[in-house]
């Protein structure tokens, strides 16, 4: 499922992570990327993998959840309209 | 002092390491020439004591670190054993075992972690490892 450069990082800023601790999670589901390169995942510099995608996606999910939202971080595999939006309420980007 | 200046010290700039929480120790910079250190001098002085405060403060932290690394390292292996099993079980790839967690951990609202420890357990209780398989 393709998704603009800038989504994932979007969501870490919505979900109030930094960097680091994005990067934590996502080595505790088993990522194998450096800080750095999960800084130009977030970033656009680098495309990630599929899989790559998807642990970011599950960390930033779970982090989500645990401020009480359901799971706004598209995964490779899921259909559109099977995640809510994120993103700002007042942007007017556009 | 008396020591000091039998060792050939002439001055001494001492300048505080400040954190949030109080002292955690001190820069001594020592010179064998008399008033040695000017105002220009104590004030590189207080700004390597500044980066010096904030190192000392990370090393504290970085203990706390330790603790959560280990945590996370352990979190790695759970997934990683649950994958494993998977993948011999439901004949999956790496891939789709973690694929399969995650829609597990979702339909169940539960940490992918978490999803991953309770596979494993079913295992020892030679139970099914899909999703919603014990109600």
């Amino acid at each position: 499922m393709a998704e603009p450069a800038g989504f994932l990082e979007q969501g870490r800023v919505d979900c109030g992570l930094s960097q680091a601790e994005l990067w934590f999670r996502y080595f505790e589901l088993g990522g194998m990327g450096t800080v750095m390169e999960v800084e130009a995942y977030l970033f656009g510099a680098l495309k990630p993998t599929d899989h790559d995608h998807d642990l970011l996606a599950v960390a930033l999910n779970e982090r989500f959840f645990e401020l009480g939202h359901d799971y706004p971080i598209a995964y490779t595999d899921d259909q559109p309209g099977q995640t809510e939006e994120i993103g700002q309420t007042e942007d007017t980007d556009g | 002092m008396p020591r000091a200046i039998e060792g050939g010290i002439g001055s001494i700039l001492s300048s505080p390491l400040l954190a949030d929480t109080g002292s955690v120790g001190a820069l001594n910079i020592y010179s064998n020439t008399e008033r040695a250190f000017g105002p220009q001098q104590q004030e590189v002085a207080a700004l390597i004591a500044t980066e010096a405060s904030n190192l000392v403060v990370q090393a504290r932290s970085d203990v706390g670190a330790d603790t959560r690394l280990q945590g996370a390292l352990e979190g790695r292996e759970v997934i990683a054993q649950a994958q494993g099993v998977l993948m011999v079980v439901e004949g999956l790839s790496g891939v789709g075992a973690f694929a399969h967690l995650r829609r597990g951990s979702r339909e169940e609202d539960v940490p992918l972690r978490q999803y991953a420890e309770a596979i494993l357990a079913r295992i020892g209780r030679d139970e099914p490892t899909g999703p919603a398989s014990g109600g």
